[in-house]
């Protein structure tokens, strides 16, 4: 992940840990089941943000490693574990298990520090349209994955519609200039083929999100452009974004991806020849 | 504490990943010194990552800093 990622997520640490759209729980859930956890099953949650999924997924598994390249991210991950360890002490060990067997590491997606075929399933959320080398980042995923192990990504992205992915993507660029791309659920399913997993779910699935949640965190210049764009879009562009003004807020759909596959046999063929 | 069986699937980002990857069905591997650091074993590498609060920093930028650091003089 690049530096302006790094300096982002650095900034904007403490929001995450109550920004609505990343706790979602219907989404956490899907992951969850999606990922098809055992006892015995050791994850790996990549771009781990505050640790919500692996804080999620950590009730149902053996242990869950989360890695991010934010150290801030990390801190304020391993600042939420303390206070959880201490409620669950006062609460006589009431889901303990759950915090306990969560550990961090600082680690690029890009360049995974961990031996092959290592992890029972890999996570990632809201996460892979910031990473600058998509193809590299699923590639080192499938690589640290066992045979068969389960892979399930969910992310922003956009419908297979030309304006809607290209007014999206600006939109969210100027949001946070670390976005890379939303990519669409067509593309995922050609990224994930080549980096050898079998494709076994795609869902693309909207929310409908208030304008604020684009400008809020944004440059009051990149604010200026998301408003400008907005004003300039006719009937059916409004239309195509779901656009609709209601308690004096503009509201518009956000396109997301839930996205479940496997490791394929025959890259671990591939692998081991 | 970070747990051994959890330090045990470390390895270098640099020596196990992409194009740097070394040869060999185990490439990358790591040695705890002084409960502090991990080191790669791959000839020439010289990569140290530090842990710190029980967090392993394993970015190649990182480990690229004390490329010229002799393990001895490590803290």
């Amino acid at each position: 992940m690049s530096q302006l990622a790094q300096s982002i997520f650095g900034q904007r640490a403490a929001f995450y840990t109550t920004s609505s759209t990343h706790t979602d729980k219907v989404v956490l859930d899907r992951v969850i089941e999606l990922a098809q956890p055992q006892p015995t099953s050791l994850v790996l949650d990549v771009a781990t943000g505050t640790g919500h999924t692996a804080f999620a997924l950590a009730p149902h598994v053996r242990e869950v490693i989360a890695t991010d390249v934010t150290r801030e991210m990390l801190f304020e991950g391993g600042r939420l574990r303390l206070a959880a360890h201490r409620r669950a002490a006062a609460d006589m060990g009431k889901d303990e298990r759950g915090i306990a067997n969560v550990e961090f590491r600082m680690a690029d997606v890009h360049d995974l520090p961990f031996d092959d075929a290592m992890f029972d399933i890999v996570t990632c959320r809201r996460a892979a349209h910031h990473f600058t080398d998509i193809a590299r980042a699923l590639s080192e995923m499938q690589r640290v994955l066992k045979p068969h192990g389960r892979l399930v990504i969910d992310d922003r992205s956009v419908p297979e519609d030309s304006f809607v992915d290209a007014t999206m993507n600006r939109l969210d660029v100027l949001h946070d200039r670390s976005h890379v791309r939303e990519y669409r659920p067509g593309e995922w399913e050609r990224l994930l083929q080549a980096a050898g997993f079998v494709v076994e779910t795609i869902e693309p699935y909207t929310r409908h999100r208030p304008l604020s949640a684009l400008t809020e965190k944004a440059e009051p210049e990149d604010a200026a452009e998301i408003e400008a764009m907005m004003a300039a879009l006719n009937e059916s562009q409004r239309a195509a974004m779901n656009i609709v003004d209601k308690d004096s807020e503009t509201y518009m759909n956000h396109w997301f991806v839930m996205i479940a596959g496997t490791k394929s046999e025959e890259s671990h063929r591939d692998a081991s020849q | 504490m970070v747990s051994p069986d959890l330090l045990e699937i470390l390895r270098c980002p640099y020596c196990v990943s992409g194009e740097t990857r070394r040869p060999g069905a185990d490439p990358g591997r790591l040695t705890l010194v002084k409960d502090q650091w991990l080191v790669c074993q791959e000839d020439g590498c010289n990569r140290k990552y530090p842990i710190r609060d029980d967090i392993p920093i394993m970015l190649i930028e990182e480990g690229d800093k004390y490329r010229a650091t002799p393990v001895e003089q490590l803290s």
